[in-house]
């Protein structure tokens, strides 16, 4: 049966010079798992809205969207509200109420359900879901995966029959993010419930898809399924695509397209079997690089810090010591609650260690937090940075470099994430900081962002300036960092360079190692693969 | 939980209008004591040692009360001297030391409602008068962790940019007002968020119910009609002038005849309700775990 | 049906005024000393509970809501982020400039919450339902048209928040009165302003002094939404 069915569909925001959405069709069956995917401000969240017709946005709108092939228009609010459900982006923003029942009950409420049902519902969802233990919780003292599974619990607990959601797992760490698909896999397999997904950040989400969509500019410029488009637009996606992807793409191989680490795998060493051969080739540069320069003075030196927030709690870091050189890029990485944010804290001397010492080698400090938005408070970018220096030229030639020379008078809640994570960068900037503490600088953003970022630490670093930076991203990790260090259980366990660190690993490690490393030994990126295979080939 | 706060929140509110009500609307300082005295007892089994301070802070009420209403009130004819050439009588002392008595009671019935009726049984009351109000300040009760949090945040950020020991007054005015700001600024643009989460799951498109995990038992049935009791022996007391005491010119005396007893005694029972819930409460429990 | 609607609606308005009339007759006549007291309770609780009804009936759009919730709260955590600084509290300020922007009513329910949310996190009193109203009726004052049009008049907004800081003291020295004395009379009334002088002061001089600093920045942010998104 067809669930959904958009034929035609344009869209131009009010006072916007660009259509958002551009002839799009669109046609999802029942049970159908739909991932639309493409960069950000692709216009891929506008589709969704559409479809919501609650959120719409202010604009020209043309076009039809059929539901169960009856024109949307033609429903009340209230069975558009229950039939199509709706998953926000901000885990935070979009929780209405103080506890978790209450959450959970919102929609029910203004279903006007009777108690007994409600009671019914939600004691079916939560056993589900399994969050019936959070019942009596506060919504504040969940996490962010917890939030978001929340979020998703009082969606599905009013049975919607399509559910949409909006780049769910871009703020979540990847532990949260696996299972909030893995139960969104289970919704679908198990409910047949239809559900359609837009994300940038598709790694995961490829097994589970049944049709993929491709937007890019607003227009829809692929589908169909999975692999077919993979084989066929992947090009579009440019950096948001897996490892696996872009190594079967740069490979040119004539296979299936993998959908995970296993199935390239495989074919790598179907096609290139000869184990051993390349292993003592590849691998070793980092060590010749590091052997040329000559050391240089400590900028950040830990030594021996505990920390713990109150007399009576447990201690969150133990006996941690660290050396992090001038002008280095140093990334912390750690699981959740490893204690990461609170080190960096301590580095920046947010919060003070209750034995032990930090000593900087410079008193020039900025400390980037998680929601750039916390650095805003004016309501333009240059009147953000007035704030900070009445120095015009340095302004100037920070937007410059930032890339935000055009949007200096936009407020900076209407910048997208990635222009929101430079302005607070330059903001900081402006300030001439030695050393930058940044924590999860890659949060929410797709690879177009994230690889700016890149390039910005990497001139800061040609600046001299020392970057540390706390993160979850293994791959951007491994590409800009000079150095990586493991966060677990209050104490660092391992360090080193980007080869030696990964390449040591084998599970916590970048997914080329993962597909690579039996073969072609000690490798982290797919362009490294890449270019052995064609050194083969020659 | 105190044993109290288990019951239906109708009656506890039931109960707490009752007698702060009651003790404010009646001049007869009998009551008023009844109700002190209930008021506290009921502290004390609640918090024990912790009460002292909060003793401490009612006593000093009923005598800056008293102060201030034989500073202030020179009617009366037992004169007791001179201030200032003005009259400071016993009966003004008298009046404003059971005055005293009905406020510090009043504020301490208030103490253990803010303890008993936990926010979500304000919440389900005010739900019944309007639920958009009920859901405003649920969202509020749900937006101050988020804030306070957030103003952490904005703080620590900006504490390493301007890493300035010696602050004045004037510059750490300027800190709080900018994370005032930032927040202020965070909270308005995600709101538009919220309101849409609230839009898409159906707020607005019609009559809402209340969930609420409130069940109305046999206690509550007893406990309501034994205030329903207490509110009709008032209201006869009233009519017939059993709950009015005249303090000026003269003191009247304390009037123990049979209609007066029964005044008093019903109220005493109403005011011990709490005590005897959270005592059946803790009884019931020593039971249960020595039978363990 | 819209007319039926209205109907009813005024029936139900004049029916809790006719209970209110009642209620305060029997008071006044049954009892004595303590009669001001029993009546200031009922007109201020039956004052909030009819202007929060209007609200709802008239006013309460998603949005709306929302930014009351968001400003409410904001005045909440205002008087914890200024804490430190004794005596000197934001709360009226950011009521009268939220009021001036967002309308009388949605000024009566963003003062009346601020004072029984910050009640609910400080402790309930006697006095709560008093400042509820107290605060309340600040946030309709300024937001009602004749002050709202002035908003850009920094000088008349400087009145204003004086006026609120007189007021509130005022307001609240009659419920200090009625309770302490029992009764009403003007003599004891002055004399308790008389006492309660210094507070005064440091109300309007703190109402004055956050109305310059928090005027533009909440201002400019409402006045954004609104014009983004139509709420008001």
């Amino acid at each position: 049966m067809e669930v959904l069915n958009i034929s035609n569909l344009n869209f131009k925001y009010t006072g916007a010079e660009k259509k958002t959405l551009s002839n799009i069709n669109m046609c999802v069956n029942e049970g159908e798992f739909v991932l639309i995917c493409g960069e950000s401000g692709s216009g891929k969240s506008t589709l969704l809205k559409m479809i919501k017709t609650q959120i719409r946005p202010d604009g020209e709108e043309s076009g039809r969207i059929k539901l169960f092939s009856k024109d949307i228009e033609s429903y009340t609010e209230k069975e558009k509200a229950c039939d199509i459900g709706y998953v926000f982006q901000n885990p935070d923003n979009q929780i209405v109420t103080d506890k978790v029942w209450h959450e959970l009950t919102f929609g029910l409420e203004n279903m006007g359900c009777s108690l007994h049902e409600m009671k019914k519902r939600i004691a079916e969802m939560s056993a589900f879901f399994g969050i019936s233990s959070w019942f009596e919780r506060n919504t504040d003292t969940l996490s962010g995966g917890e939030k978001q599974k929340l979020n998703l619990a009082s969606v599905v607990v009013m049975k919607p029959k399509l559910l949409l959601l909006d780049e769910p797992v871009s703020q979540l760490d990847p532990v949260a993010s696996m299972e909030f698909m893995q139960i969104l896999r289970r919704i679908n397999r198990e409910f047949g419930m239809t559900i359609i997904i837009a994300e940038h950040n598709i790694d995961g989400l490829l097994e589970m898809t049944d049709t993929l969509y491709i937007m890019k500019n607003g227009t829809m410029q692929d589908s169909g399924n999975v692999k077919d488009v993979l084989r066929r637009s992947s090009i579009f996606l440019s950096g948001n695509v897996p490892a696996y992807v872009s190594l079967h793409r740069s490979l040119g191989l004539n296979t299936e397209v993998p959908l995970c680490v296993r199935d390239m795998k495989m074919q790598l060493r179907k096609y290139y079997n000869k184990k051993g051969t390349f292993i003592d080739t590849y691998g070793k540069q980092d060590n010749i690089i590091e052997k040329d320069e000559e050391i240089p003075e400590t900028a950040v030196k830990v030594k021996n810090v505990y920390f713990r927030y109150e007399r009576k709690s447990e201690d969150i870091l133990y006996n941690i010591s660290l050396d992090i050189k001038k002008g280095e890029i140093y990334s912390l990485l750690g699981n959740n609650g490893s204690g990461k944010t609170t080190l960096l804290k301590v580095l920046a001397g947010i919060k003070k260690p209750y034995s032990g010492k930090v000593i900087l080698s410079s008193k020039k400090l900025a400390y980037m937090p998680q929601n750039p938005q916390t650095l805003f408070v004016k309501n333009s970018l240059l009147k953000e940075l007035l704030d900070i220096s009445d120095n015009m030229d340095d302004i100037n030639d920070i937007l410059e470099k930032l890339k935000l020379s055009e949007c200096s008078n936009v407020h900076p809640y209407d910048l997208s994430g990635g222009q929101q994570q430079r302005a607070a960068l330059a903001k900081l900037l402006l300030t001439r900081p030695q050393i930058i503490f940044f924590d999860e600088p890659t949060k929410g953003l797709d690879m177009d962002a994230i690889n700016d970022i890149g390039t910005i630490i990497n001139i800061l670093k040609a600046n001299g300036i020392t970057i540390v930076i706390v993160t979850h991203n293994i791959e951007f990790a491994a590409r800009y960092s000079d150095r990586c260090g493991m966060l677990f259980d209050r104490e660092i366990t391992c360090e080193g360079s980007p080869y030696e660190f990964f390449g040591n690993n084998d599970f916590y490690t970048t997914q080329a190692h993962r597909i690579g490393r039996e073969q072609f030994g000690n490798v982290i990126f797919e362009k490294e693969i890449a270019d052995i295979c064609s050194m083969i080939e020659k | 939980m105190s044993g109290f706060a288990r019951l239906h929140p109708i009656s506890i509110f039931l109960f707490y209008i009752m007698v702060i009500i009651g003790t404010v609307i009646c001049t007869n300082p009998v009551i008023s004591i009844i109700s002190f005295m209930a008021a506290i007892i009921y502290r004390i089994v609640l918090k024990k040692a912790m009460v002292i301070k909060e003793i401490l802070l009612y006593l000093g009420i009923v005598v800056i009360t008293a102060l201030f209403n034989m500073i202030l009130s020179h009617n009366g004819q037992t004169v007791l001297f001179y201030l200032n050439d003005n009259r400071v009588t016993l009966e003004a002392a008298v009046y404003g030391f059971s005055s005293g008595i009905m406020i510090a009671s009043v504020m301490a019935w208030c103490r253990s409602l803010s303890q008993d009726f936990t926010e979500d049984k304000i919440l389900y009351l005010i739900g019944n008068i309007s639920s958009d109000i009920a859901l405003i300040l649920s969202m509020v009760m749900r937006f101050i962790p988020l804030y306070k949090r957030q103003s952490v945040k904005v703080s620590e950020a900006y504490g390493v940019i301007n890493d300035n020991e010696n602050e004045n007054i004037a510059d750490r005015l300027k800190n709080k007002l900018r994370v005032y700001d930032s927040v202020l600024g965070f909270a308005i643009e995600n709101s538009i968020d919220t309101a849409d989460s609230m839009k898409a799951r159906g707020y607005g498109c019609g009559k809402r119910t209340m969930f609420h995990r409130f069940s109305v038992n046999k206690t509550d049935i007893v406990y309501i009609v034994l205030i329903a009791v207490e509110l009709f022996i008032y209201i006869f007391s009233i009519k017939n002038s059993t709950a009015s005491y005249s303090f000026y010119p003269v003191i009247d005396k304390i009037n123990m005849e049979k209609n007066y007893l029964i005044f008093y005694v019903s109220f005493a029972v109403m005011s011990a309700i709490p005590l005897i819930e959270e005592i059946k409460w803790r009884i019931k429990w020593k039971y249960l775990t020595s039978a363990i | 049906m819209q007319y039926d609607r209205e109907i009813k609606l005024y029936i139900k308005r004049i029916l809790m005024v006719v209970i209110m009339i009642i209620i305060l007759f029997t008071g006044v006549t049954l009892l004595d000393d303590r009669k001001y007291i029993f009546c200031g309770i009922v007109i201020v609780l039956a004052g909030c509970v009819m202007m929060y009804h209007k609200y709802a009936r008239v006013y309460g759009t998603i949005r709306r809501n929302v930014i009351i919730a968001v400003l409410t709260t904001m005045g909440v955590v205002g008087r914890c982020i200024f804490a430190p600084i004794p005596g000197f509290k934001p709360v009226t300020a950011i009521i009268i400039i939220s009021a001036v922007y967002i309308g009388e009513e949605s000024g009566f329910m963003v003062g009346s919450l601020i004072a029984l949310v910050s009640d609910l996190v400080f402790g309930l009193g006697p006095w709560t339902p008093f400042q509820m109203v107290a605060w309340g009726l600040i946030g309709y004052a300024a937001g009602m048209k004749f002050i709202a049009d002035k908003k850009n008049n920094t000088f008349v907004m400087i009145m204003v928040s004086a006026a609120g800081g007189i007021f509130y003291s005022l307001f609240m020295d009659v419920w200090s009165v009625i309770s302490i004395t029992g009764v009403f009379e003007i003599k004891k009334y002055l004399y308790y302003i008389g006492t309660s002088l210094p507070y005064m002061g440091i109300y309007i001089l703190s109402n004055i002094i956050f109305m310059l600093l928090l005027k533009n920045s909440i201002g400019e942010k409402l006045e954004r939404i609104n014009k983004k998104h139509r709420i008001f």
